[in-house]
């Protein structure tokens, strides 16, 4: 939803809803697939973020409480593998993904969500809006922060680290 | 905003079963299972009168990760078993689905003549030009100087299946192409599928990053074809010989009236049935 035009403070609400409410599903999906590939660092941290999101969506939820909030198509969200931003597409991940990678995908979700309400913001002309939009870019920014701050705990990783000494490659 | 429904009673998720998909991690299936459920949702489909239908292969997988009625046929048999469905029952809606080998090379008959039927079924291919679940040999759509198999050592050298082309000369009546690296871009597609009278054949782009992940490239690849739907299958005959397997949306929608045959049961008791096998 890069540079659109909100016509109110339901829509935003909505949109915004569906979109914490997809990142939960998918840091749901990786951590189950991290789980099945035997990847445990990069589930945990999945996990983590699934209830973090979980947690900033119920106060979205408690703030559209009362409002008859617009049903938007799918077709209407621009979310997809190739843009990557403000949800994460389902080919980032990778099964020798490292606690790094995962911070930097959600590090990179954060960031695109922070833009967008950026934008929402610079854009609108309607001030409860504005606000709304301020608050969440404002959240998002914070938690882009937070993320990195993690992030430092754990090591750049090294070239070659997808390389695979057991690859599921048939080559014999 | 164009709406689909104005209200689904149905998230999307609702639409899944709950068994958790085993697909490798990047894999473009899940993608297509969001995206069908999306369009189930938007369609306000009820799970009960829906069925999926799949072969043999990864993708085939789908019935066993949504909660309508679900049937893992024999591999290529997903279209009979599907066509035998929808005409028995013509309240459902029926879904086919599955890989490009269990559709174009195992199923590839079945193919042919399920677009010539025109039974009123939406077909969903997941085309990642190789066989996976059997650890990466060519398949009918795999491009020809592919190497990566020791099965086919410097390639296949034979021409690629053309599908989309194959479907409109034997009389697919909805023919498009979507892809998994736009889940949101498919929904809308397999709405507009669903919707058409008679056999649409969704045409998926669905990476296999485990045997193919170069396809991770395709995401830079696709783009919305910049033509609308033509119901004039010359006009499509032209526009998908030329196509270079990138352009996704709605490519050709005809007009043909969905083969429906009249319901007539003269059986009673199911135990008639058993008469005409008595030996």
């Amino acid at each position: 939803m890069t540079a659109l035009r909100i016509a109110n403070k339901p829509e935003l609400l909505a949109r915004t809803l569906t979109m914490l409410s997809e990142t939960v599903e998918r840091y749901d999906l990786f951590a189950d697939q991290m789980e099945v590939v035997n990847n445990p660092q990069a589930a945990e941290i999945f996990r983590w973020l699934e209830q973090k999101q979980r947690e900033r969506t119920q106060v979205v939820q408690d703030l559209s409480e009362g409002l008859a909030l617009p049903h938007i198509p799918p077709w209407d969200y621009h979310w997809d593998d190739a843009i990557n931003i403000e949800v994460p597409g389902h080919a980032s991940a990778h099964y020798m993904m490292t606690p790094y990678h995962t911070l930097t995908l959600a590090i990179d979700v954060e960031q695109g969500a922070a833009d967008l309400f950026d934008n929402i913001e610079r854009d609108t002309e309607l001030p409860e809006v504005r606000k709304l939009a301020h608050g969440f870019a404002r959240e998002a920014n914070a938690f882009c922060d937070y993320l990195k701050q993690k992030r430092e705990q754990y090591p750049l990783p090294q070239a070659g680290w997808d390389e695979d000494e057991d690859p599921p490659q048939f080559l014999e | 905003m164009e709406n689909a429904n104005s209200c689904p009673s149905l998230k999307p998720n609702e639409y899944k079963s709950g068994t958790k998909p085993v697909w490798c991690p990047g894999c473009g299936d899940y993608s297509v299972l969001l995206s069908i459920t999306k369009a189930m949702s938007e369609l306000n489909l009820e799970p009960e009168n829906v069925a999926l239908v799949s072969g043999i292969g990864c993708s085939s997988r789908l019935p066993a990760y949504l909660n309508v009625y679900g049937f893992h046929a024999v591999h290529g048999r997903a279209l009979p078993v599907a066509t035998g469905l929808k005409v028995s029952r013509p309240d459902l809606t029926v879904l086919a689905a599955g890989g490009d080998g269990d559709g174009f090379s195992i199923g590839g008959n079945h193919f042919m003549h399920a677009c010539r039927r025109n039974v009123d079924m939406t077909y969903i291919v997941m085309d990642n030009q190789v066989y996976g679940m059997t650890k990466g040999q060519a398949s009918p759509t795999t491009d020809p100087d592919w190497d990566k198999s020791k099965l086919t050592p410097g390639g296949t050298k034979i021409n690629p299946y053309y599908p989309l082309v194959i479907a409109l000369a034997s009389g697919a009546n909805f023919i498009a192409r979507a892809s998994s690296t736009d889940p949101n871009g498919a929904a809308k597609v397999l709405v507009d599928a669903i919707r058409h009278p008679g056999f649409s054949f969704v045409h998926m782009l669905s990476p296999c990053v485990t045997f193919r992940p170069e396809q991770k490239e395709w995401k830079k690849m696709v783009r919305p074809a910049p033509v609308e739907p033509t119901t004039d299958a010359a006009v499509a005959a032209k526009r998908l010989m030329t196509d270079d397997n990138f352009f996704l949306g709605t490519l050709y929608k005809g007009n043909r009236p969905a083969y429906q045959p009249e319901l007539k049961s003269t059986v009673e008791h199911l135990s008639e049935l058993e008469q005409g096998f008595i030996l």
